[in-house]
């Protein structure tokens, strides 16, 4: 039974994690916050039916996922978010400043998938099983598009230590 | 620092903390919200009121006159301005209560009394004075409602049904009838009078489980949806059309793909607004034959309502990425505005005519206003419905002001603070209050042209020690101001109201004080101190409005003295 204990609790501690995930995906912080607390009152609401969910933090992030790539408000404000943000590509970035939009610049210039894997991996640490069960996808799939970002983020962050990807989460 | 560790540290400085008492009171309210709306999306497309006896409505249809005015041969009034918005929240304290939003200043004002009851799917007058809408109390059984009426104003509900499966009411543009619907099997579109008599079933809209009435501007034909409610999904529910007179009878949208709910007639063209989910969700507009269908939103957008100037539509926005509230589109769909910042339900917007009445009272018909009187008696005696509030009634009438006119005698329900809702009287021993919950009576004097006022009020069953209300001598009289604002008149020449607080009690009954076989106006006031009650009655005299002392006693008692006897010493009535 999901009670008022443990909602709070997610909130205390997994929400903000929850949200920024989806937010560094979708573009959009306000539409962020709406999906996640959304998918949560739909996990709020599935376990009162008698429903399980697993891992909640898990369910709610990847639910929220789902929730943000649907609905054409959703597509307008993220087009908005990344005319916002894209015109500075990933190749003329300065220095990481080690501020957020670096991370929200480089990551915009991902495909969405890839995005997604990496705020999973990176930000929730969703194993490969779980984030491939969570995305719909397969395991393979998920090291591929987890590599691909790695790559990609690596490179619009300028990083220049570039170690090998493990492949060992799954 | 490696590659993995370094995104890591990046993507972990986008996470932000939360306030997480307000993430949480915001995730309940929208959980409330979504379970009252479930409740109106369910089945019937109705609210908080689906379970209810056959026996029950009959009884509600017997109650009520059959001779009622009918509509139908009504004309198109002159296109109204756009006044306030009326719609409904779920309050994280409790209930369901209508709000007021100007949309010219955004302020939004509170129009019932605090409390757990529930006020739903509310339709205004189209004198723009009344709001007739969905009433429940706590003490209803599952399913039942009434429909009452609210000033624009706000104020206590009173109620023009007794309760029952009834839902959805609809002005007509005359102000002279209702429409509603039952919400539960058999289904069907009905019409009563403004006054809440002559209920009528429209022939035909029971065979396609017709729900949610809305007039045509010029009151001659109904919009509703219908379909196989009781399936619980896929797409059954249509537009459909019928004259007042069950002529007509028209599917207006024929999708086999598609729900069709809420129609809203606009009141200056030709079309009804419309939400369609299932394939395609967002808010439509369609000619009323069928022809010239338009999207104008796109999303999980409910409960359309046309600005009274045709220019604009108002709606209840549950997409799950919309922000939930309120907003507008414009009636060509070209704009899509947020109105409010918080959750809103069934919205409908109020009509200022272009002209406006010179009679203050609330819209009425022509018929009841004539016939008042005579109303007063026989509803007076009409059969006691067999359960709720209304049930029994200690007071069947009295001419408690001596003008030799029958007042009526209304009983309202308070819990807390609040003023539950209002009913005629009917006979049969004095009902008993729900937990928590005190009577108080108001007899009403109507005169032949409909105006109503309350001209006497007394408190029954239960003392209420705490203030449940604040009285006061003005110029001679006493004004009595009930919490949520509403106030009346009582008689004058009473007095010693000072006292009234919250370890003081206050009542009224009538008790034969000079043994001469009438019974004279006796007004109790009781003080709790240390466990002990000290309490007074006084007597008055009471004829054409004007108590006259008679004299008093007082005592001390263990226990507060003043029991349900009260509810039944006026059964009577008072005279000297």
């Amino acid at each position: 039974m999901l009670l008022e204990p443990e909602i709070r609790r997610f909130l205390q501690h997994q929400y903000p994690r929850v949200v920024a995930a989806v937010a560094l995906v979708s573009g959009s912080r306000a539409a962020a916050e709406d999906a996640v607390q959304e998918a949560l009152l739909r996990a709020w609401e599935r376990v009162e039916r008698g429903d399980e969910i697993g891992s909640l933090p898990n369910w709610v992030a990847t639910v929220a996922l789902n929730l943000s790539r649907s609905g054409i408000r959703r597509a307008i404000a993220e087009r908005r978010a990344r005319r916002q943000i894209v015109p500075a590509s990933a190749g003329t970035l300065a220095e990481p400043s080690g501020d957020p939009v670096d991370v929200q610049r480089a990551l915009a210039g991902l495909p969405r998938r890839q995005r997604e894997v990496a705020v999973l991996r990176y930000l929730l640490d969703m194993d490969t099983r779980e984030t491939a069960l969570g995305l719909g996808v397969s395991d393979g799939t998920v090291k591929s598009q987890l590599a691909d970002a790695r790559r990609g983020l690596a490179s619009a962050l300028r990083i220049d230590e570039l170690d090998e990807v493990s492949n060992d989460e799954g | 620092m490696k590659a993995d560790e370094y995104i890591r540290d990046r993507l972990e400085r986008s996470v932000a903390p939360v306030e997480v008492d307000a993430v949480f009171e915001r995730l309940s309210r929208r959980k409330r919200h979504r379970e009252a709306l479930r409740k109106v999306r369910s089945g019937a497309l109705v609210v908080a009121v689906v379970v209810g006896s056959a026996a029950t409505f009959l009884l509600l249809t017997k109650a009520f006159r059959t001779d009622g005015g009918r509509p139908g041969d009504t004309t198109p009034t002159d296109t109204p301005r756009n006044g306030v918005i009326v719609y409904s929240r779920v309050l994280p304290t409790g209930g369901t209560h209508l709000f007021a939003l100007d949309p010219s200043t955004s302020d939004v004002r509170r129009l019932t009394p605090e409390g757990n009851a529930t006020y739903l799917e509310s339709s205004i007058s189209p004198d723009g004075r009344t709001i007739a809408v969905v009433h429940t109390i706590p003490s209803f059984d599952p399913g039942e409602a009434v429909i009452a009426t609210i000033p624009i104003e706000g104020g206590s509900p009173t109620w023009l049904t007794d309760p029952g499966p009834v839902t959805a009411p609809a002005w007509s543009p005359d102000g002279t009838a209702i429409a509603f619907a039952r919400s539960e099997p058999p289904y069907g579109i009905y019409v009563m009078g403004a006054d809440g008599r002559g209920v009528q079933l429209i022939p035909g809209t029971d065979d396609v489980g017709g729900s949610h009435p809305t007039w045509s501007p010029d009151g001659s034909r109904l919009a509703f949806d219908a379909g196989e409610r009781d399936v619980p999904s896929d797409a059954t529910l249509d537009i459909y059309t019928v004259g007042v007179d069950g002529s007509g009878l028209t599917n207006v949208t024929r999708t086999s793909q598609a729900n069709e709910g809420w129609p809203d007639w606009s009141w200056t063209a030709d079309r009804i607004a419309f939400t369609r989910s299932v394939s395609t969700d967002g808010i439509f507009t369609i000619a009323p034959d069928g022809t010239d269908e338009r999207r104008l939103t796109d999303g999980v957008d409910v409960q359309p309502s046309w600005a009274p100037d045709g220019t604009s539509i108002v709606f209840s926005g549950f997409s799950p990425l919309r922000p939930q509230g309120l907003w507008t589109v414009s009636a060509d769909g070209s704009e899509v505005v947020a109105i409010t910042e918080e959750d809103g339900l069934a919205p409908k917007w109020q009509p200022l005519p272009t002209k406006v009445p010179s009679d203050s009272a609330p819209a009425r018909s022509p018929d009841a206003a004539e016939t008042a009187p005579a109303d007063i008696a026989r509803s007076s005696w009409s059969p006691a419905p067999a359960k709720g509030p209304c049930a029994g009634g200690g007071v069947e009438q009295a001419d408690i002001d001596g003008d030799g006119v029958v007042d009526r005698v209304y009983h309202a329900w308070i819990e807390g603070d609040a003023v539950l809702g209002a009913c005629l009287s009917t006979g049969g021993e004095p009902s008993i209050p729900g937990k928590g919950q005190t009577e108080l009576l108001l007899i009403v004097d109507v005169e032949p042209d409909g105006k109503a006022e309350v001209v006497f009020g007394a408190t029954s069953v239960s003392m209420a020690f705490g203030a449940l209300a604040v009285y006061e001598k003005k110029e001679g009289l006493v004004e009595v101001t009930l919490p949520d604002g509403g106030e009346f008149l009582l008689v004058d020449g009473l007095d010693d109201f000072q006292d009234h607080g919250p370890t003081t009690g206050l009542a009224w009954g009538c008790e034969d004080w000079d043994d001469d076989g009438l019974r004279e106006l006796v007004q109790v006031t009781a003080r709790l101190a240390d466990g002990d009650v000290t309490w007074t009655k006084r007597f008055y005299g009471l004829r054409g409005g004007v108590a006259t002392p008679l004299g008093k006693v007082s005592g001390t008692a263990a226990a507060p003295p003043l029991l349900p006897g009260f509810a039944q010493t006026l059964t009577d009535g008072c005279s000297s």
